[in-house]
């Protein structure tokens, strides 16, 4: 049988009351959102599972401050990437990402929230997101918004919170993000995935965030490439200057998937592509021109 | 517990083990056509249309799907008269050793039902977690072009 050691599944209908199971539950209770990793990976302790498809979870919109779209935690990823606000984002980068996460069939199960709560270390939705800025709103027992690095993996024995919606920030003029991921198929967990997020100012890099994950280890920024690209028009030199940085200063490792020295390989080849995309995209593609227009 | 599920159009109040899956229950309730294969999601030969979406039914437990709409291979022809994708996929040959083939059609009843006229390489990526260990994938995806356009100029439009 599937998981002969679950003895109980609940449908709460309001967030007080599933956050009550869950606390009431102890290390025993376990949130289901799509459900992939709770069946896949079981753990014996958990033998209750708190069904989370009730609860006004699901929508896609733009956030009541309107500088964020908001996405209800269990939407599911193929809602997502068919969400017209969405699409919009980042010149369709959210959308393409999306696109190469696991198989349809997954993806039709699979929600955002579940995503980011499983933590996996290869995951492209998490190193994308963490590129772009985006927050989480959570709730345990108040509602409060935290950084997507804050969300403590639901394996970690501490799930006693609930991730509800996740708020991409709406991107402001003259702002690109691009994202790459290598895999030996398009929809197989990446060996290494990377992103970038750029913001100009007077047509230089004024903010960016440059993000490496499944080194193996899960997505984290890099900053000291993020530094180097600060103040420039992302020329050739700065880009491989970065892409340099970003491998030197990256905790690369070997597992069942690819070797450290593939990894480097891959590391250099995808930050310089995101950044060279993220410079098209932001039309400072042709950089020998802005360079003899200057002063 | 106790599950409600409409299954192909009826209603079936059904008891399950909270461990249970959807796989599980529907085979045991009679429907053959869902097939199990890796048990992880990988293969997707157990797909079956739950709200309208093909899943994965070996990763979905039956008591998370109380109170949805299953459909499942039995359910999509209109008694003699085969569904198109059935039909397509007869006329181009695209079934060997058949296994597959159940999930195959009705995950292209999900897709063609959201991108009704897809290029070769939206079909490709649509099958993508449906694994044929028999063919190599082409009589399906011309199986699915044919399907495509005889709904979209047929009168059996589903």
């Amino acid at each position: 049988m599937g998981l002969p050691h679950v003895t109980a599944v609940v449908r709460p209908s309001t967030l007080d009351e599933a956050l009550a199971l869950i606390r009431n539950g102890g290390g025993a209770a376990r949130w289901l959102a799509g459900g992939i990793d709770v069946v896949r990976r079981p753990p014996a302790a958990e033998t209750t599972l708190i069904d989370l498809s009730a609860l006004p979870l699901g929508d896609i919109s733009v956030s009541r401050d309107g500088d964020a779209v908001s996405i209800g935690a269990m939407a599911s990823l193929t809602e997502i990437q068919e969400s017209p606000l969405i699409r919009e984002l980042y010149a369709g980068e959210i959308v393409s990402m999306l696109g190469a996460v696991a198989s349809p069939l997954l993806r039709n199960l699979a929600t955002l929230g579940g995503s980011i709560g499983s933590a996996h270390p290869w995951s492209d939705i998490h190193c994308l997101l963490l590129a772009i800025g985006a927050h989480v709103e959570i709730y345990d027992g108040a509602t409060r918004t935290a950084d997507l690095g804050e969300v403590l993996p639901v394996h970690s024995g501490e799930n006693q919170q609930l991730v509800t919606r996740i708020l991409l920030p709406l991107p402001k003029e003259h702002t690109a993000a691009a994202f790459e991921k290598f895999a030996r198929s398009k929809f197989d967990v990446a060996m290494l995935n990377c992103a970038c997020w750029i913001s100009l100012s007077s047509g230089k890099v004024a903010k960016a965030r440059i993000v490496a994950g499944g080194t193996p280890a899960r997505a984290s920024r890099v900053p000291t490439a993020e530094k180097q690209i600060l103040g420039t028009t992302l020329d050739e030199a700065t880009i491989s200057a970065a892409a340099e940085t970003a491998v030197r200063d990256t905790e690369l490792r070997e597992d069942v998937r690819a070797s450290a020295e593939y990894r480097a390989t891959l590391l250099a080849t995808g930050v310089r592509r995101c950044l060279v995309r993220a410079r098209a995209s932001l039309a400072l593609g042709d950089t020998s021109d802005l360079e003899k227009g200057r002063p | 517990m106790k599950v409600n599920l409409i299954i192909n159009g009826a209603s079936h109040l059904t008891d399950v083990a909270p461990g249970e899956t959807l796989l599980e229950l529907l085979r045991r309730e009679g429907y053959k056509s869902v097939k199990k294969g890796c048990g992880t999601g990988d293969c997707g030969a157990c797909a079956v249309l739950l709200n309208g979406r093909a899943v994965n039914s070996c990763l979905v437990l039956a008591a998370k799907a109380d109170g949805a709409e299953v459909k499942t291979l039995e359910g999509i022809s209109d008694g003699d008269s085969l569904h198109p994708v059935q039909q397509a996929f007869l006329d181009c040959g695209a079934v060997q050793c058949g296994y597959c083939t159940p999930a195959m059609v009705l995950t292209t009843i999900d897709f063609l039902s959201r991108n009704p006229d897809p290029t070769d390489n939206e079909i490709r990526a649509a099958i993508s977690g449906n694994l044929c260990r028999c063919t190599g994938y082409e009589k399906q995806v011309e199986a699915i072009r044919q399907a495509a356009a005889a709904m979209r100029g047929g009168p059996n439009v589903a």
